[in-house]
């Protein structure tokens, strides 16, 4: 039997381009975006730069991105920031793990039985909607001022996200998949493992990245009304201490920590599986 | 003695608006043990329907299905299945996909992949034992499905259009494997299909069956010696023979005169010839 060609697919690379790269043919490559992308972001920067120094805003309310650098520089120097963003990534965690041990399990088992779904559903969507910090006020009433509301707050959050999205994974699985168990006979403990986690996969990673991001944005509102820590009170003080570039700075640690672990260790997540397994979501 | 037995088959849906439609109707068969059976007709004649309801997969209205005296009552692993769009899963590789059957019969890891690692090498795959299934051609990735089928070692195969994704080269490559790998192993085979070519070249016995309600209209004998010359006169002669019993049954030969799509496209087309003349020319 001659072995016929096996040609890598590239769906996936095409499934990342805009429409009207799609249209236009593959002239627009990938290094020209990534350095339109920096060049917008320099020229962002520049802006600013100019808008601070033009002196038609007070320089003490706008810095300089150089000022703001400065004092980056300087909280790090002094270990402030290092400590800051440590004990925010440590509550994010904590809060985060949580909410997966709670709602990937309970996802999958409302994804699975419409029954749960039915009895949950009302409840949920109800819940759903109400802002992470929203739960703040009534965790410090429960469990005071510090480490616990935070989690509380973080794990609220991001718990439904995980919940929501994993049960529709689930609830979606292409029908072939389950009908190539019933003919083997796989056990039901089986099947949950090898079939319909993977199967959901593309759903499931949605999840986890929402939550972990919505996760992220609760987590130093949250640091605002209820920390004597973390990033989110790092910046709420140096607006205390009038200090805009190190509000500024911040805002822009919040920001950066945030991309690295939303984008790239999700995007790499992804890679590594779905990715490799040719299951990317499309829409 | 008979391997499978159908007898009386009957299924029946009710539609959302409460009313019945009979999908499958007075469908009995005895198949023997190692026969090569393929089940033709237009879709929607309830061939998917049987073979589904012989796998367990649907259960019927009415009738039963034997497979060696006993009953089926659910999916069994006396039968394996080959679908039509494979149903690989994308997150195993290759073997472990083989040896998806074995794993779910509770085999221990070395010995199930080992098992799916030789049947991919007898079947030339081995080079992509650790490839995932998406970076496979469609004819590879039905034969992946086809070994997973095998792995377990099956009485029975059941196969639902396995090729009609298939370009017509790599349809013709995997009807030959097919044949071979059933001469090798004496297999039952039951093979829906709706390509007339492809049942002639297959089957011992084909079973050529009309829509609405579906049912069976007549088992051809399909004694052709094999291996099989598809250019012998023989051999053509009996595709006609299929394809007149079948055409038929579509309504084929009447040939219709869809000249108001001119009128409508504004198109450019001769006249239509004389009355007269156009009886001739129906």
């Amino acid at each position: 039997m001659s072995p016929i060609d096996a040609t890598p697919s590239t769906v996936a690379e095409s499934g990342a381009r805009s429409f009207i790269d799609r249209l236009r043919g593959p002239r627009a490559t990938r290094f020209a975006h990534a350095a339109v992308g920096y060049l917008f972001l320099v020229g962002v920067v520049l802006l600013w730069h100019l808008a601070a120094t033009s002196g038609f805003y007070p320089r003490h309310l706008l810095p300089t991105p150089g000022e703001v650098a400065q004092a980056v520089r300087e909280a790090f120097a002094d270990g402030d920031l290092i400590h800051n963003v440590a004990r925010s990534l440590e509550r994010q965690v904590v809060g985060y793990v949580a909410s997966v041990i709670v709602g990937l399990p309970l996802g999958l088992v409302v994804g699975w039985s419409r029954w749960t779904q039915s009895a949950l559903q009302t409840t949920i969507r109800i819940i759903y909607p109400i802002p992470g910090v929203a739960w703040v006020p009534l965790a410090i009433l429960w469990f005071g001022l510090g480490f616990k509301s935070i989690i509380f707050a973080i794990f609220i959050t991001a718990v439904f996200p995980i919940l929501v999205n994993t049960a529709a994974g689930v609830a979606a699985i292409d029908e072939q998949y389950i009908r190539v168990v019933k003919v083997f006979g796989t056990k039901p403990l089986r099947a949950f493992l090898r079939v319909v986690i993977p199967a959901a996969m593309p759903f499931i990673l949605t999840g986890l990245r929402l939550g972990y991001g919505t996760g992220w944005r609760v987590i130093i509102s949250a640091e605002i009304l209820a920390a004597t820590d973390g990033l989110g009170f790092m910046i709420d003080n140096a607006r205390w201490q009038l200090r805009p570039d190190l509000v500024i700075g911040g805002m822009l640690i919040i920001g950066i920590v945030g991309l690295l672990v939303e984008t790239v260790f999700f995007d790499w997540l992804e890679r590594r599986t779905i990715g490799r397994w040719g299951m990317q979501r499309t829409d | 003695m008979s391997r499978v037995e159908i007898r009386n088959l009957r299924k029946t849906y009710s539609t959302p608006g409460g009313s019945q439609v009979v999908a499958l109707q007075d469908f009995s068969l005895d198949i023997a043990t190692g026969e090569f059976i393929c089940l033709l007709g237009p879709s929607g004649c309830g061939k998917t329907t049987a073979l589904n309801i012989v796998a367990g997969l649907l259960k019927q209205s009415g009738g039963e299905v034997r497979v060696d005296e006993r009953k089926v009552t659910g999916p069994g692993p006396d039968r394996a299945y080959v679908f039509q769009d494979y149903a690989l899963f994308p997150w195993l590789t290759v073997a472990e996909n083989v040896a998806f059957g074995l794993e779910s019969q509770g085999w221990q890891a070395t010995p199930r992949l080992e098992r799916a690692r030789a049947i991919l090498a007898v079947m030339g795959l081995e080079k992509f034992a650790d490839a995932h299934p998406k970076q496979l051609s469609g004819g590879m990735r039905q034969r992946v499905s086809i070994a997973r089928a095998l792995a377990v070692n099956p009485k029975v195969l059941l196969m639902d259009e396995p090729f009609a994704a298939l370009d017509a080269f790599t349809r013709a490559q995997l009807q030959d494997e097919l044949l071979s790998i059933w001469e090798a192993l004496n297999k039952t085979v039951l093979f829906v299909t709706h390509n007339i070519d492809e049942a002639v070249q297959l089957a011992d016995r084909i079973v050529v069956m009309t829509s609405r309600p579906g049912r069976m209209k007549l088992v051809v004998e399909n004694d052709l010696p094999r291996p099989r010359d598809i250019t012998s006169p023989a051999y053509l002669e009996r595709v006609n023979q299929v394809r007149a019993s079948l055409g038929e049954e579509m309504g084929l030969g009447h040939h219709k005169t869809y000249r108001g799509l001119a009128e409508i496209l504004g198109a450019d087309v001769p006249a239509p010839a004389k009355e007269g003349a156009s009886h001739v020319a129906n």
